[in-house]
């Protein structure tokens, strides 16, 4: 069976080590990274089925992320993760072919809901338990 | 599902658009006039009294009086539950502030008519005051048609091929920030009849409320309505002040 590769990147360290272990009883493999650039090296070495991405960083924004996991994994759904929404960057993260987005602050259950759902997408089963 | 609010001066031209686009996609489609019967129906409020609102000199100083402000509170209310329904075709000039924070609302502005008609001259006057600023103004829509070039077949087609834009798809936020205008909604059109100015800002259960009124010396009115707010449906917490500048730099700090 298929292990769900997710990658988690969030330059706050507490967002990651609150999401992973939800994210992981899900029967996910997840790598979290704080750094956009580790996280697009990353991307360019390994093939992700879902990418979790924050906005707002210092090095690189999360849109720069998109556009980088849609030239090497165009198949991955990317979630968008921010603090700083707003209906302009709502859209335009769709536009560059994000698969949802979701403001912060969120309740980590919101963001295993829409990783079942992408799961669901990308033709992979989700748990029974988180049905 | 996308929803679409179609805005023009000449109510003719806006409900012929509409009308098209509704029947194209199979969505619902809700002029201003049926917006008026439906909140009428629904909420139990004079019908007169919503027809009132788009009168011309139901402004006082420049704004609209209370009676005017109490009504147009109960139609963005209205408009907040015909969104949420999704595949809404809204024919109609209200609610311009609700449509711009939904990101899967595709705004289009319909233009043309060879010339001005009373009607629209009227609805201009009346979309300024109330919201300061040009109802034909196109930085206010994702999409402005001009009838006097294009064809009614051509123009439906264009709005259809746009709402097609992955970005108007609807999304965990664009979905959020409508939970929250229509919980928003529901508590002014709670509080706007005692108190007409009122400000509020909803998120996720948490609301933050703005009355003149709330002032130092007052709290007993404020701790009054935190306690009617927390009992609507979907309210979690309250907060009440006096001071816009608090509630701006409070309410908005929260919700970007």
């Amino acid at each position: 069976m298929h292990t769900v590769q997710v990658l988690l990147l969030d330059d706050e360290p507490i967002v990651g080590q609150r999401l992973k272990g939800g994210l992981e009883k899900l029967g996910c493999e997840v790598e979290t990274f704080e750094n956009p650039l580790q996280a697009m090296a990353r991307i360019a070495e390994k093939r992700f089925d879902i990418v979790i991405t924050d906005i707002m960083m210092a090095e690189a924004s999360g849109l720069q992320v998109l556009e980088a996991v849609r030239k090497t994994t165009p198949e991955a759904k990317v979630i968008v993760i921010t603090g700083y929404a707003t209906t302009a960057l709502a859209r335009e993260a769709m536009e560059k072919g994000a698969y949802d987005m979701i403001a912060k602050p969120f309740k980590p259950s919101d963001l295993r809901a829409l990783v079942i759902r992408a799961m669901q997408d990308l033709g992979i089963p989700a748990p029974p338990a988180a049905e | 599902m996308s929803s679409i609010a179609i805005v023009s001066a000449e109510e003719a031209l806006g409900r012929e658009i509409g009308l098209a686009v509704a029947s194209e996609l199979d969505y619902r489609l809700v002029t201003l006039k049926d917006l008026l019967a439906l909140t009428a129906h629904d909420q139990g409020f004079p019908a007169v009294q919503l027809e009132e609102i788009f009168r011309t000199g139901g402004f006082w100083r420049g704004r609209l009086t209370k009676k005017r402000l109490c009504g147009l509170a109960r139609l963005e209310e209205q408009l907040c539950r015909l969104v949420s329904a999704d595949r809404l075709v809204f024919v109609g000039y209200v609610g311009p502030e609700l449509f711009s924070q939904i990101s899967h609302v595709l705004r289009v502005l319909i233009l043309g008519g060879k010339e001005k008609s009373r009607e629209g001259e009227a609805a201009r006057k009346w979309f300024r005051a109330v919201y300061g600023r040009d109802l034909e103004d196109a930085r206010q829509y994702d999409l402005t048609v001009n009838r006097g070039t294009i064809e009614k077949a051509e123009a439906v087609r264009i709005i259809r091929d746009t709402l097609r834009h992955h970005k108007f798809s609807p999304m965990t936020y664009s979905r959020q920030c409508l939970v929250n205008l229509e919980l928003s909604s529901r508590v002014k059109t709670l509080l706007v009849d005692a108190f007409p100015d009122v400000s509020v800002k909803a998120h996720d259960g948490s609301v933050w409320v703005y009355s003149a009124a709330f002032n130092r010396g007052r709290q007993q009115s404020a701790a009054e309505v935190k306690q009617k707010v927390l009992g609507l449906e979907g309210v979690r917490y309250v907060e009440v002040y006096g001071s816009r500048k608090r509630f701006d730099e409070v309410a908005c700090g929260q919700i970007r």
